[in-house]
């Protein structure tokens, strides 16, 4: 009975997931309208919060901060930013790292996307590493050295909703009756940014969430906390080894062997399967179907 | 290694470390961190 309810429960979270992170992730933290008749960013008091995903403060319509331009803006100051830390690290340790799958929505985007029928691709696993790069040397080394966001500079989100909207606009200051955008300001940085955002573009349709796995500091902090966070997800002995969960995962995890992999974005897809499910707490030694066969063995 | 395992599973070590990551949000808060978030203009 109680597997029965929690699998209806899985399967509303399933369906409601792309409508939450769309409005949740992407809609309410860029709700600045009034930016249409005053051509400016807004810069209240929302700015000062961060949401939990990726979501470029410069965005026209933005109204909150980016975790990682926070993040970055300290190591540029020489600062540890103890705010955002805890912050992350709570939801981390909370929900380890559904926030990629949930909240995101650059990952919603990828996911979107990813749909349109073509072959698909599977990426190197060594290039999971390199979202730690990005975090250690673009978002932290090199901003503490240089003063400059180095990720902000070539995140594809940050051009995608904030860089190519100003540009295309290109809207006249009613203040001071001079152009936002200034001419001449689009460099060699612009062209770049474009470029690398036309690259991934091009990959979303190809392979299955590149930023995510490849490429997202902020996914880098959070999958530090899958194995060890309240929210887990744990596969009951009765799997048969279909991998089914394989198929359904957006970032190809063997959810059987490693339910708590630190690529696993807590999309929920695998649940889809009778045998995995979440579980809440503390829950030492269990997860892999191999280590719950062989304690169900004795 | 099983021992320590087992404590990075358990309730309270991650109360611990919830504890600890909720401290480090409110000193933050407290210490004006809020303010020094200028908005990012990198977008061009």
């Amino acid at each position: 009975m109680n597997s029965r309810k929690s699998q209806k429960t899985h399967a509303i979270l399933r369906k409601i997931r792309s409508p939450f992170v769309a409005l949740f992730g992407l809609i309410l933290p860029n709700s600045y309208f009034p930016v249409i008749s005053t051509k400016e960013i807004y810069g209240g008091p929302l700015k000062q919060v961060c949401v939990p995903g990726l979501n470029c403060h410069a965005c026209p319509t933005a109204m909150m901060a980016c975790p990682m331009g926070i993040i970055q803006q300290f190591a540029a100051v020489h600062k540890f930013p103890f705010a955002v830390a805890g912050f992350l690290g709570g939801i981390g340790i909370i929900f380890g790292r559904s926030m990629c799958g949930w909240l995101c929505p650059f990952g919603w985007i990828q996911d979107q996307i990813y749909r349109i029928k073509s072959k698909k691709f599977k990426i190197p696993s060594f290039l999971k590493y390199g979202k730690y790069f990005s975090l250690v040397i673009l978002a932290l080394i090199l901003p503490y050295f240089t003063e400059a966001h180095w990720f902000s500079r070539i995140c594809p989100w940050g051009t995608l909703i904030a860089g190519v909207p100003w540009v295309i606009w290109d809207p006249v200051n009613p203040v001071y009756a001079l152009p936002v955008i200034e001419p001449g300001s689009l460099g060699w940085l612009y062209m770049m940014k474009v470029s690398i955002l036309v690259i991934f573009l091009a990959l979303f349709v190809f392979t299955s969430r590149p930023f995510c796995r490849t490429l997202c500091p902020l996914g880098a902090i959070y999958s530090q906390f899958n194995r060890i966070s309240f929210m887990r997800l744990e596969v009951t002995g009765k799997c048969v080894g279909c991998d089914m969960c394989v198929d359904l995962c957006p970032v190809e995890i063997s959810v059987a062997d490693d339910p708590n992999s630190p690529d696993c974005i807590r999309c929920l897809n695998c649940t889809l399967c009778n045998n995995v499910h979440i579980r809440w707490g503390s829950t030492p030694e269990s997860g892999s179907k191999r280590i719950v066969a062989a304690s169900s063995k004795g | 290694m099983h021992r320590i395992a087992m404590y990075l599973h358990s309730s309270a070590f991650k109360t611990g470390l919830m504890l600890l990551f909720a401290a480090s949000l409110i000193l933050g808060v407290l210490a004006g961190e809020l303010t020094l978030i200028r908005i990012e203009s990198s977008a061009l």
